[in-house]
């Protein structure tokens, strides 16, 4: 079915091409930083070109360090492994809050919402996994995160959107809970399971925290963005604590600008493929339409 | 669809499989290390591994020749760990979880490690069997105390003993061309400075099609302090202790910004800003376009430290811009101040190494540090292996040349090697000491630095028939040894009012001289007045009292105070 | 209780909209309505009936519990003195000082009046731009486009704010891109150095986060979308509504819950905007504009080891969050917007 482009159309395309130049500007710019030459750089005004093409900057960063690829796995693991945990945690929680007959509903609601805003700190919650015995131990990739309150009450206000005349009769039908939960909910959710996805992988993948206060004893558990952060260790200085003499061994430390951003590509590129592989369920109507077929 | 679906899931059960077998297998490992782990002699076949935590420390593995060398002497391996990403809650949690590595690094929080009892006072080691500690220290052992109700020493190290000076770390810094174009002439004070910047500056007003820049800061992060705050101090002739003023007689520290002295360096500034000779942009731009600046070779003049530019001079060294470096220049406020830039502070003391309450390897760990104080230690640490890194040519040491050559220029050489990388912050000796053959027992020399000039330079410094930059500086002798060492340095007790009042100070200081800089010169002294208030306010006097007892309390410690 | 009779009669106090579909989906969802047995009857009766939601929904509130309540006993520290090698019931006690400290601390409501200044800027402009780009998005014909776009435009997400700064401020210097244009169009005569304007701070602030953010908030909506259903589209379309129309009156009602949702919990969260990107474009010049609450506690608390200073600020955040999502909440279950828990 063919339909005239309309001046909306045409206003709207040339709009996104628009936003595409704008949002891609940032990444072509580091891209073309991580491939110029690191002296180069210095000299500054390098925009989405690089002036001395070099690969010497990703050469560096893969010469330094013997331990990315294993790093690399592991990261794709607890990424994996964390994410399908954590959609399983996420979707039967939000649908048992879904469900406003359920006895705990008011109860467990608030229990999550309140954990959006409230936090002990890091020293109790470091005591906490110390004392669970996780630490150096795969699991404090996976336990930890498990649950995200925001990520279960987006899950669940898209439950509540849906039409719930198929949910009652499976009722009626006699399924149980677990079934209407498997059988109904989580086929017309998967729009939102795949962006609920997206959310825990790039989580998994970008921290490099707990992996540094919890599993840094154990070799075999690093990752990449914890490899990486050790080869940027971009000193994060505080204006507090700064004088000549401290001040001179963290300017040694830190890394020109050029490996900055070699390390930047590295760290992101494998995580943005997720995407699009994603990005087939935002069809519009695909749920729908599977459901009523 | 379906096809690529299931082939994912796959993918999916496989890595599910892997990841199951390879955590099967690492618990196991790990637990056979723990067995192993039991005491016993160290020997280098069979070396102990100390964890080491290094507040400054660095991705590194302790595996390169040098680092082989000193297992083999001592039977000791170290296992690095450091704060990734500039964490500073290491050490708090350090504390709170009770795992303590064997040797510790702290800084300057080594005062809550001794308050929580995890780190052993180190007193009776020294004296039963730190022979070589003891000859390193000699009669600056004293500085190496805890505090005047704790007299007792935690830690060892950090920086060195007896050092020479043959170089300014920076200051301010002028164009050779603007040396060489005016005719070399004879640079003191701000006056002149300025009035350099300014012929020159009408002379030129664009290099190499570029706008010139006389004077450009980096103050729009935390080198505000490198490049507004301490010139400051410097052009008033004070000695670098951070953001206070100390009389090294009396004690009394004064919080530097009250002083009419830096008054009348901003005011300076300010001046200069409103003559368009200040770049515009020094409180906002960001360090790499401060860089890219510099390295184009436009900007006349800075006040900066050498390591914070070294980016942009390696770059106008390589595009052939010599004359475009920099020259570095007593200059002060007036005939009436001397530029404290080659001061010897003496040993500082304060920060060091210290050996964990838990650790099961206190002596191994302490005989360690012992040795590394060792003549043979400091000449391994700084010099390499003898045959692979130098070699004794007519009984001296003389670095291999292209060992030279790659530790000038090659950043990863010291890494790579070890050469170099076990001096800080393990007890050093520093560049102006001697070895029982009255060799240098460090690498660096005069001569070295001398040598390393680029040909503008060289050339500049004949024109004023000097050999080095310090020629032309207050020399190190004039201006007498610290008895005091170096404020900054000092372990502030956290949470007490001088560090939160200190800490206000700072904040409100960058702010209020920022603003008055780029005011108008009319309202110039109204802006400082205000600020001087707003100071009094929040009880700086309070905080000018604290440091004080500090200074004396160090210098009764040190017994320098007579 | 009384929660779900507000959401009932909610319910049925809808107001109505001109899609008859739409009516049709939210009249379906009454089946709780249909579910709901007199509150008299027993919680334990109820439970019974409902054991695959307890099995489903207990593992969770135990995790919960550990993960997330235990630590919280950590906030004992904010009336002690608190030294990390005892315990946190061996501290000394000081009540409620490091509270008083905090409010006698005058730079502590400019970082209050600024984190809720950029947070409510934030939370207009980040929710607006990214509703209307998943809007316009999705009504992309060109689907080449609308596939690249949409990749495309979430890219800023992963970059960190230390590069975004740093672009942002090299494009507003004195002779960046920004000021080249103005000046050549000659709608400025000077450059205006952009990054030394205190008022303009707040607006530099929002916009690099909208730009940074827009594409990776709209994927939410972007998935609510494609939960509409289509043929809601085409009896509008037989209805010969334009396409403007069908945004308002048929996609933007349909994601109105998960917008209503979001807008909740991003009011709660007003208060935590972080600091990093404030702290990487602000400089001395602006601080008065740029310092937050978050650098405040970084710098005066924990960064100087004042643990329990520091967990006093978390303590106080924590309480304003929590008032405001329970005002919000209210607020929407009472005209019938939907709910949070």
């Amino acid at each position: 079915m063919k339909k005239k482009w309309t001046v909306f159309d045409i206003v709207l395309t040339i709009f996104m091409a628009f936003v595409i130049v704008v949002t891609l500007y940032p990444f072509l710019n580091i891209l073309a930083i991580s491939l110029n030459d690191a002296v180069d750089t210095a000299r500054g005004g390098i925009h989405i070109w690089p002036r001395e093409f070099t690969l010497a900057n990703y050469q560096e960063i893969f010469g330094s360090n013997d331990l990315l690829f294993q790093a690399f796995l592991m990261s794709i693991i607890r990424t994996v492994v964390g994410t399908i945990t954590g959609i399983i945690a996420s979707t039967m929680l939000a649908y048992t809050l879904s469900r406003k007959d359920f006895v705990l509903n008011g109860f467990v609601g608030l229990l999550l919402v309140l954990t959006m805003f409230i936090s002990g700190g890091l020293i109790p919650e470091y005591m906490l996994i110390r004392n669970l015995g996780l630490i150096n131990d795969f699991s404090v990739y996976i336990l930890p995160m498990l649950l995200t309150a925001f990520n279960v009450i987006v899950i669940r206000s898209f439950m509540d959107n849906l039409p719930v005349a198929l949910e009652e009769s499976a009722k009626i039908d006699g399924a149980n809970d677990f079934v209407i939960f498997s059988k109904i909910i989580i086929p017309l959710c998967m729009p939102v399971i795949a962006t609920i996805a997206l959310f825990l992988a790039v989580a998994q993948w970008n921290s490099w925290f707990d992996t540094y206060l919890y599993a840094r004893g154990n070799e075999a558990l690093t990752t990449l963005q914890f490899e990486l952060m050790k080869i940027l260790d971009n000193a994060n200085i505080s204006s507090g604590d700064i004088n000549s003499q401290n001040a001179e061994v963290i300017a040694g430390k830190t890394n020109p600008q050029s490996i900055k951003m070699a390390i930047t590509i590295i760290a992101t590129v494998p995580i943005l493929l997720v995407y699009p592989f994603l990005q087939k369920y935002f069809v519009t109507g695909l749920t729908l339409g599977a459901v009523k077929s | 669809m379906k096809r690529k679906l299931s082939n994912w899931a796959l993918f999916l059960i496989f890595l599910l499989g892997f990841f199951v077998l390879a955590a099967c297998s690492d618990s196991e490992t790990g637990q056979g290390d723990d067995q192993s782990d039991k005491k016993e002699e160290p020997s280098a076949e069979d070396p102990i591994t100390l964890s080491f935590f290094s507040a400054d420390g660095t991705e590194k593995e302790f595996n390169d020749p040098v680092a082989q060398k000193i297992t083999e002497e001592t039977g000791i391996k170290l296992e690095l760990d450091y704060p990734v990403g500039g964490n500073d809650e290491a050490i708090p949690l350090m504390i709170a979880s009770g795992d303590y590595p064997d040797l510790i690094f702290a800084k300057g929080d080594i005062g809550k490690l001794i308050e929580a009892g995890g780190v052993i006072k180190l007193d009776d080691l020294i004296e039963e069997k730190g022979e070589n500690l003891k000859a390193m220290y000699g009669d600056q052992i004293n500085r190496l105390r805890n505090s005047i109700e704790d007299p007792s020493i935690y830690t060892v190290g950090t920086y060195g003993v007896e050092n020479a000076y043959w170089e300014t770390s920076g200051t301010f810094q002028i164009q050779l061309d603007v040396l060489r174009e005016l005719g070399y002439p004879e640079i003191k004070t701000l006056e002149d400075f300025e009035a350099a910047l300014t012929e020159y500056y009408e002379k030129y007003p664009e290099i190499d099609g570029q706008k010139t820049i006389p004077l450009s800061l980096l103050g729009s992060d935390w080198r505000w302090l490198i490049t507004v705050g301490d010139p400051a101090g410097f052009a008033a002739g004070l000695a670098g202790d951070g953001q206070w003023a100390v009389d090294d007689e009396t004690g009394e520290a004064t919080y530097k910004f009250l002083l009419p002295e830096l008054k009348e360096y901003f005011k300076w500034l300010n001046g200069l800003n409103a003559k368009g000779l200040l770049d515009p942009e020094s409180f906002t731009q960001t360090y790499d376009t401060y860089i890219s600046k510099l390295s184009s070779g436009r900007v006349l003049s800075v006040a900066d430290q050498n390591w914070d530019f070294a980016d942009a001079d390696k770059a106008l060294v390589a595009d052939g811009k010599e004359w475009r470096t920099y020259a570095p220049l007593p200059v002060t406020l007036g005939e009436g101040y001397k530029s404290q830039s080659l001061k010897n502070y003496g040993f500082s003391g304060g920060w060091g190494i210290a050996i964990s309450s838990t650790s099961e390897y206190q002596e191994e760990a302490f005989e360690f540090l012992d040795w590394m104080a060792s003549e043979e230690a400091q000449i391994l640490v700084n010099w390499g292996i003898e045959g692979e890194n130098y070699d004794i040519v007519d009984g001296k040491r003389v670095m291999q040349e292209d060992d030279r050559e790659r530790m000038n220029n090659d950043k990863d050489y010291s890494k790579e090697t070890g050469v170099g990388y076990y001096i800080y912050p393990f007890p050093q000796w520093g560049n102006g000491a001697v070895d029982s053959t009255g060799q240098p027992i460090t690498p660096n020399s005069e001569e070295q630095i001398i040598e390393n000039f680029n040909t503008a330079e060289k050339e500049v410094l004949e024109e004023y028939e000097m050999e080095n930059w310090i020629d032309c500086f207050p020399s190190t002798e004039e201006l007498g040894i610290s008895k005091h060492g170096q404020a900054f340095n000092y372990t502030i007790p956290a949470g007490s009012d001088l560090q939160i009042i200190q800490q206000k100070a700072d904040d409100l200081t960058e702010q209020r001289i920022t603003q008055a800089i780029l005011g108008d010169p009319a309202d110039f002294d109204k802006a400082w007045d205000d600020m001087i208030a707003e100071l009094e306010a929040m009880n700086i006097s309070k905080a000018n009292e604290e440091m004080t007892k500090m200074v004396q309390d160090t210098m009764e410690l040190w017994g320098t105070n007579e | 209780m009384s929660r779900e009779n507000n959401s009932a009669s909610a319910q049925s106090n809808l107001p109505e909209t001109s899609s008859p579909v739409e009516r049709q989906i939210r009249i379906g969802s009454g089946i709780t309505k249909n579910n709901k047995k007199p509150y008299t009857k027993s919680f334990w009766k109820r439970a019974s009936k409902q054991k695959a939601l307890l099995l489903m929904s207990i593992p969770f509130v135990i995790w919960l519990l550990v993960f997330k309540y235990i630590p919280i006993a950590g906030w004992v520290m904010a009336f002690q003195d608190y030294k990390p090698q005892f315990g946190f019931f061996e501290q000394e006690w000081v009540g409620w000082k490091h509270f008083k400290d905090l409010f006698n601390e005058p730079m502590f409501y400019t970082a209050l009046e600024n984190t809720l200044g950029m947070g409510i800027l934030g939370l207009v402009f980040g929710t607006v731009s990214a509703i209307v780009f998943a809007l316009l998005l999705n009504e992309l014909r060109f689907l080449t486009l609308k596939k690249w776009t949409q990749t495309i435009s979430y890219l800023p997400h992963f970059v960190s704010w230390v590069i975004v700064a740093n672009i942002v401020i090299t494009m507003l210097s004195q002779e960046g891109i920004f000021n080249n244009i103005l000046v050549g169009l000659g709608i400025i005569d000077q450059p205006i150095n952009y990054m030394a304007k205190p008022e303009m701070f707040w607006g530099i602030v929002t916009l690099s986060d909208v730009w940074k953010e827009t594409g990776w908030n709209a994927i939410i909506y972007l998935a609510a979308m494609a939960g509409v259903d289509p043929q809601l589209y085409e009896a509008a379309k037989v209805d010969g509504a334009s396409r403007i129309r069908q945004m308002w009156h048929i996609t933007l009602p349909s994601i109105r819950a998960v917008i209503i949702v979001l807008l909740i919990l991003n009011i709660g969260n007003l208060i935590n905007i972080g600091f990093e990107k404030q702290m990487l474009l602000g400089n001395n010049i602006v601080m008065e504009k740029a310092l937050v609450i978050d650098l405040y506690a970084l710098d005066y608390g924990i960064g100087m080891f004042r643990y329990s200073f520091g967990t006093a600020i978390g303590i106080f955040k924590s309480v304003i969050s929590v008032i405001l999502i329970l005002i919000c909440n209210s607020v929407a279950k009472r005209i019938g917007e939907g709910r949070v828990f």
